[in-house]
């Protein structure tokens, strides 16, 4: 084979490796993980998690209070009427379903693609996904009215004789929610096996050990144990990689199978898709940021994590970005006045064209401060550009459901919507049933999953050579001003 | 894993392509190409109404290949990956090809060309005629077509985006702004085998982040003015998309039968293993999916809300025999390499790849024609076909004539550079990679 060398070979002394940046931070042992992640749910919360979990379970009374009122007095006590016959509800449903995404894309489509950095924050990203769909799935049940009647979504005969419309996407959305949540809790409580034995073997006898037990299966971690269960583990990825598209595809599919100008267009769902992850990881770091402080997790999530996710982020609301651009191009282009029409009124001079201007800016313009390094690490940045795409991806939905609806075919029936109190108490209630859940996931358990985060150590590698070529760190190479990785010779807090 | 590869174990300087050892192939490509350009200009001059389709058919063929290539390196730098350093010289220099197809694409400019293929070409320079008579401007010339024939309608109020000068700016601009893409990262990617410098990683990495926006605009906008506005009518929010998950497809495609071709000879086997074709393996079956997923989006969205503007689209290629070619696609395009490219051993088998590119490359052909070609007849035999009697041999050598040259350019081209970045970063992390 012929060699042409091009220039003179580097000398020795000269780094020829661009080195990854390490997932877990100052040389942390087995045992260190072990002991801070139990240790979490072991010892007694701190303050703040009282602070947070009294509210947070005020609020859902508030939720449950309002939900009674709906019950006991009719849908009418929600501010829609004809034409917006869907506001706040589909909104706030199609809003958590969104945030539900980002669990399954981490735990699924993170693991198939091998990217290692899921390990840290994939545990609470599931978790965060069925409380998610859980807030979700109250919106649609309690908006058919007779809530004591949702069974008959269920495919089965029932006392009338009725079938469910299988032509309507609406029923699809059943099957693809509860398909997801369903193997999403699977998925989730498999890779939670081998870290409640964890947990079990260093509780004290009692009730805790009985119950973490129980659901620990008998794991005894041999190897016959972890060969099933990595087989399981990626055989439920596989499974719920196609779920992470098709439930939010479905959610779009209500409204692009329509022929509503505004609702009925082609990119809807990948668009749904992407707004749905670009979502559920704003979340997954407006919730990991300040536990990571709170529980001392800046060695396991660490400033990389936090610059990936914001990356994604940044990727995510391009795409979004792209969407909304290529609806408004079409609609031009499509020569279709009635359409063209919606999206001048939606994003020029409607009645609810703020609403139009806070979607944009909130998800296409806030996350572009991620292309700045030091946005990226700076966690005050990180946090105000999360929050402002978790208020973004409420907008988008209100404007696609209720200022397409606000201004109709028929403009004799063109009415602006205004919620009512029940509106708006629901729907912050359903944040407090969240945290609350959240909350109480980080008490009872591991909040990071510790077999995982161990498999990503080097020391874990079989083969792993320490005689290796030592490369450089980028942080080295660029001479970053904030550094997170220490220096070479000078690192080291040990377990 | 056998043995950890490290520098040492490497040739200094990567390793050269003698385009001697690859003669026969180069040959062939030379000999397609030659045969198809000699009939190609013989269509072109006789039959040239329908010869335009076959041109912008074979043409967009190559255009997608490439445009794909150039997709790969920018997802790859920009996502920071180190497992397919190995190969992206091969996508980097595949890239390259841009302006190669933009000189294959220059007879795309021929009035005669266009007029046929995109008819609102044809009725916007009949505007234009009467404008230079009656001294009003074009848009106004079209307004008063329109009273005459009400479809022409809607040209006056696409006038912004669909009119002549605009569509040759971004003609150009579209080749322009791939071929900066391309020619940058390779320029950067050879700088780095010279100077070993670490920080051209660091930038290319930026680089690409930033481009990737213009280039989803580009893929995006040369799709719509290219094939969209072959029916001026129609319109689809979903097309750019779909048309770029058919060009990742189609590349990944290309470059898994390259890495055999050049392994066959000798080349690469140091740097790449079993485990990049697993790698490679999956991303195909994860675009034959998207691809599914977009395709099947596009037309049941359209099937379902049954608006006249849309359907029409499908209309034309559910009807007569375009019929079987769509239940050929669907079979073919998606469920085909989705079973097949679905077992883990297979992807790592090179005979099962190879068979399945070729087959890839052939179902993304059928798609591409499948999308242009039924705008000029309605059927494949029969109907309208004695207006345009063997057309498809007209295709066939567009095809030879544009697949034939870029192909020889490229293979001819191969050896002026390492086959890989022979001092990447990240080079021993790609050829030891363990997936």
């Amino acid at each position: 084979m012929e060699a042409t060398s091009h220039a003179s070979a580097p000398t020795p002394s000269e780094p020829r490796i661009l080195e990854r940046e390490p997932l877990v931070l100052n040389n942390r042992s087995y045992s260190w993980i072990t002991n801070r992640i139990c240790g979490i749910v072991e010892n007694k919360q701190p303050f703040l998690w009282w602070i947070l979990f009294i509210p947070s379970v005020i609020l859902t009374g508030v939720t449950v209070f309002c939900f009674t009122y709906l019950i006991s007095t009719g849908v009418g006590v929600w501010g829609q009427k004809q034409p917006v016959a869907w506001a706040w509800d589909i909104t706030n449903f199609v809003f958590w379903i969104g945030i539900g995404h980002a669990g399954t894309l981490i735990s699924a489509i993170l693991f198939l693609t091998r990217q290692k950095w899921r390990t840290s924050v994939n545990r609470a990203a599931e978790a965060m996904t069925l409380f998610a769909v859980m807030c979700a799935g109250l919106f649609p049940g309690f908006h058919v009215g007779r809530v004591w009647m949702v069974w008959f979504l269920a495919p089965i005969p029932n006392a009338n004789a009725i079938w469910q419309n299988f032509k309507s996407p609406l029923l699809w959305d059943v099957f693809a929610v509860s398909t997801y949540f369903t193997v999403s809790v699977i998925f989730w409580f498999i890779g939670l096996v081998p870290d409640l034995a964890t947990l079990r073997d260093r509780c004290k006898p009692g009730l805790r050990k009985m119950l973490y037990g129980m659901f620990a299966l008998g794991w005894r971690g041999g190897n016959r144990h972890w060969s099933h269960y990595e087989t399981a583990y990626m055989l439920l990825a596989a499974l719920s990689t196609p779920l992470v598209l098709s439930v939010h595809s479905v959610v779009s599919f209500d409204f692009a199978t329509s022929v509503v100008p505004g609702w009925h267009t082609t990119i809807f769902p990948p668009y749904f898709v992407a707004g749905a992850i670009f979502g559920g990881f704003a979340m997954v770091l407006t919730l990991m940021i300040p536990a990571r402080k709170i529980y001392g997790l800046q060695d396991l999530i660490t400033a990389k994590h936090i610059d990936n996710m914001s990356k994604i982020i940044l990727l995510t609301g391009t795409i979004v970005g792209y969407a909304y651009s290529m609806e408004f191009f079409m609609a031009y282009y499509s020569a279709n006045k009635y359409e063209l029409q919606t999206f001048q009124l939606r994003g020029l001079y409607g009645p609810s064209v703020w609403y139009y201007y806070c979607m944009f800016g909130f998800n296409v313009f806030a996350p572009q401060l991620f292309w700045s390094r030091w946005c990226r690490h700076n966690l005050w940045v990180v946090m105000f550009v999360c929050m402002c795409v978790n208020a973004g991806m409420w907008f988008e939905r209100y404007v696609i459901i209720v200022t397409t609806l606000e201004r109709h075919l028929t403009p004799g029936s063109w009415r602006t919507f205004s919620p009512t109190w029940v509106d708006i108490w629901t729907f912050v209630g359903t944040f407090g049933l969240f945290m609350m859940l959240f909350l109480l996931f980080l008490r009872f358990l591991p909040v990071i999953a510790i077999g995982e985060v161990k498999g990503v150590l080097p020391q874990s590698d079989p083969h792993y050579d320490p005689d290796r070529e030592k490369g450089i760190q980028e942080e080295d190479l660029m001479d970053y001003p904030d550094r997170h990785v220490a220096k070479p010779g000078t690192a080291a807090a040990t377990a | 894993m056998s043995h950890h590869v490290t520098f040492q174990d490497l040739p200094e300087g990567g390793e050269k392509f003698d385009p001697a050892r690859g003669s026969k192939l180069i040959g062939g490509f030379a000999m397609a190409g030659l045969i198809g350009l000699i009939g190609s200009a013989f269509f072109f001059f006789t039959r040239t109404d329908t010869f335009a389709y076959s041109w912008l058919f074979a043409v967009f063929v190559a255009f997608t290949v490439v445009v794909g290539a150039c997709f790969w390196i920018l997802l790859h730098n920009a996502s920071n990956s180190g497992w397919g350093i190995s190969i992206r010289r091969l996508f980097e220099n595949l890239a390259n090809m841009i302006l190669v197809v933009g000189l294959f694409a220059l007879p795309l400019l021929v009035p005669a060309v266009q007029n046929p293929l995109w008819e609102w070409m044809a009725h916007h320079r009949e505007a234009a005629h009467h404008a230079h008579d009656s001294g009003e401007t074009v848009k106004e010339a079209l307004h008063h077509m329109a009273q005459a024939d009400s479809h022409l309608h809607i040209l006056v109020e696409k006038f912004g985006y669909l009119n002549i000068g605009g569509w040759h700016v971004r003609f150009f601009l579209y080749f322009t702004i791939l071929w900066f893409i391309a020619s940058t990262l390779r320029k950067r990617s050879v700088m780095q085998d010279s100077d070993g410098n670490i920080k051209h990683t660091i930038w290319s990495r930026q680089f690409s982040c930033l481009l990737l926006f213009f280039f989803a605009l580009t893929a995006t906008f040369a799709s719509v003015d290219w094939l969209m506005t072959l029916d001026y009518s129609w319109f689809s929010t979903m097309w750019g998309v779909y048309i770029f998950a058919g060009c990742a497809w189609s590349s990944m495609a290309v470059m898994i039968l390259l890495v055999t071709w050049l392994k066959s000879l000798g080349y690469l086997n140091k740097v790449v293993t079993d485990e990049h074709y697993h790698l490679m393996g999956k991303l195909l079956f994860a675009f034959t999916v998207f691809w599914a997923y977009i395709a099947f989006s596009q037309y049941f969205l359209i099937w379902y809300a049954n608006i006249t503007e849309e359907t029409r689209f499908y209309l034309t290629r559910n009807t007569e025999t375009w019929r079987w070619v769509s239940i050929f696609i669907l079979v073919g395009h998606f469920a085909g390499p989705f079973v097949i490219l679905l077992d883990q051993q297979r992807k790592k088998k090179t005979r099962w790849m190879v068979g399945m590119c070729l087959w890839i490359l052939f179902m993304h052909v059928v798609d591409i024609y499948w999308n242009i070609i039924p705008e000029r007849g309605p059927s494949l035999t029969h109907g309208e076909q004695w207006l345009i009697p063997y057309a498809w041999i007209q295709d066939v050598f567009a095809l030879l004539a544009v697949v034939g040259g870029v192909g020889f350019v490229f293979l001819r081209g191969l050896g002026k550079f390492s086959l890989y970045p022979c001092r990447d970063p990240r080079l021993i992390e790609s050829a030891n990679v363990v997936n």
